[in-house]
């Protein structure tokens, strides 16, 4: 597999590089709004729109990561390798995973500044930043097995359907949905909202189910890769 | 220059790398504060940047290598899946089982008036288990500073004292070089607080020696998997689900009263013993294991 990984950092190097600066840029934001925001509960909606940010960006890359695999002449020598189809199926999880936890380390030490300064552990986003990276990882098993069976442009057409149709749920219920249940303070109400008990049991599953959900996805794709790749030309 | 003589230099340099930084941090933070930071009030945002301090031997290990123009030979940073996948498993179980373990202990050695049922409180619709698991969840986060930790200790420092001398005695030294790069934090009372016997001696030798207990179990899973990830997971839930945090999320409001009639010393004491006690177990069996192995090869 270490073959595979270092190939695939070849190929998306110049992608590498490119999703590095934005989440360099969005760490610098995260931070300089967590510095400036007197209130840790109003800044924190802006910092998880940073790491969210730049899990996206990021991820937009990665269909580098698949394209230049989608083609018969590689498909040979993949399959001939020690590790075939399961190494190659396997470096692409263990490749979006590290990618995934370099934005999580480079927000971790955006934190250190932001609690080193502020001399406050409630400006922290660490924990918005757990969630963030769970909620991408569920993503990711989404995506991936679409990618393997039917190529990289109708994988992330479908996850970005998938997050457009989140988006726009979201946005018709604030536009005629019944907000009354939040009340006049919304960022008060939401963050009362987090703490209650059930929303509290379903964050602490949500990084288990996602990981489940990873591995299941691991072995869907290593069931479909084979087929999709007869699909290409 | 002989290998021997390669390997001491690479030792020393590392080693000055790893401690000059931490102990500039320390430095630092004393002068912020302009007392010893953990002694009292709240800690936590200064526990947290100390977890940048704990990155300091992974920068160390690569300059070093860097430096002695090493190269990433022998880094110990592949997953090592395919040696003992289990130890993967082994290292979260283990750490998890010890931690409820002391805690249980810690229940039923403190308060003993109170019983042990009316010690426990699992809070509305369970909320303390829910806590627990989304702390071990957290362990994403705090595992990259157990990385750092671990990247230099066992993924380089370990590896190189193995060179030189028997397992047994690179436990022993790795442990106590190991304790005593801590000895900047615990001068600012972490771990012990400030009003102990000896301070702040007492609680560098109790690091020495409990660093030593865990540096046994550590080197043991990074040298069964030849990686350091095992053992990151296993610091990372050491550091982030301790029997102190547990109690902290399952014990009742009237445990925790009572706790706060024991003298602080005291109750550090009880902590620190069972901890020692667990780390004594786990230590011990690695530590009859390579001993073991040193007499049969």
């Amino acid at each position: 597999m270490r073959g595979f990984l270092y190939k695939d950092l070849l190929n998306s190097r110049f992608a590498l590089g490119s999703a590095g600066v934005f989440t360099l840029i969005f760490a610098a934001v995260y931070m300089a709004v967590g510095i400036n925001e007197p209130d840790p509960e109003n800044s924190i909606f802006l910092m998880a729109v940073c790491v969210y940010a730049s899990f996206y960006i990021s991820n937009l890359f990665n269909s580098e990561l698949f394209k230049k695999d989608e083609n018969r002449c590689y498909f040979s020598f993949a399959v001939s390798a020690p590790q075939g189809v399961r190494g190659q199926v396997m470096s692409k999880y263990v490749f979006l995973m590290l990618e995934n936890l370099a934005i999580v380390f480079v927000f971790l030490m955006a934190d250190f500044i932001l609690v080193a300064i502020k001399d406050d552990m409630a400006v922290s986003g660490g924990m918005v930043t757990m969630i963030i990276f769970c909620f991408q990882t569920l993503m990711n098993s989404l995506a991936v097995p679409f990618m393997s069976r039917f190529g990289s442009d109708k994988g992330i057409t479908l996850k970005g359907g998938a997050v457009m149709a989140l988006i726009l749920a979201a946005g018709i219920y604030m536009l005629y949905g019944d907000l009354s249940l939040f009340g006049d303070d919304l960022t008060k109400r939401v963050m009362e909202f987090f703490k209650s008990p059930a929303i509290i049991w379903a964050l602490s599953l949500f990084p288990y189910f996602a990981a489940l959900c990873y591995y299941l996805s691991y072995k869907i794709s290593l069931k479909v890769y084979r087929k999709g790749i007869e699909t290409y030309e | 220059m002989n290998e021997r003589k390669l390997t001491v230099k690479r030792i020393v340099i590392f080693c000055v790398l790893s401690f000059i930084p931490l102990a500039a941090m320390a430095l630092w933070l004393y002068l912020r504060y302009r007392r010893p930071v953990f002694a009292d009030g709240d800690t936590s945002a200064v526990a947290y940047i100390v977890g940048l301090g704990m990155m300091f031997p992974a920068a160390a290990s690569l300059i070093t290598r860097a430096v002695t123009k090493e190269g990433m030979k022998d880094s110990y940073l592949w997953l090592g899946l395919d040696k003992s996948p289990m130890t993967y498993l082994f290292s979260v179980l283990y750490k998890l089982l010890e931690a409820v373990c002391a805690m249980i202990v810690l229940l039923l050695i403190l308060s003993a008036d109170i019983p042990f049922s009316e010690k426990i409180d699992l809070g509305e619709g369970c909320i303390g288990i829910a806590l627990i698991l989304m702390n071990l969840a957290a362990s994403v986060i705090t595992f990259f500073p157990a990385f750092g930790e671990e990247l230099g200790w066992r993924g380089y420092l370990m590896p190189k004292l193995l060179e030189l001398t028997s397992k047994p005695k690179a436990i022993v030294t790795g442990g106590v070089i190991w304790g005593l790069w801590h000895a900047p934090v615990t001068v600012l009372g972490h771990n012990f607080g400030v009003g102990y016997w000896g301070f702040p001696f007492t609680g560098m030798l109790v690091m020495c020696l409990y660093c030593t207990l865990l540096n046994a179990l550590l080197t043991y899973v990074t040298e069964r998997t030849k990686s350091v990830y095992p053992a990151a997971f296993l610091h990372a839930i050491n550091n982030n689900l301790s029997a102190g945090v547990l109690i902290t999320a399952l014990s009742s409001e009237r445990f925790n009263e009572s706790l706060s009639a024991y003298p602080e010393v005291k109750l550090r004491l009880i902590m620190w013993g069972t901890v020692l006690f667990f780390a004594a177990l786990s230590g011990g069996i690695c530590f009859y294991k390579f001993v073991k192995e040193g007499e049969k090869s």
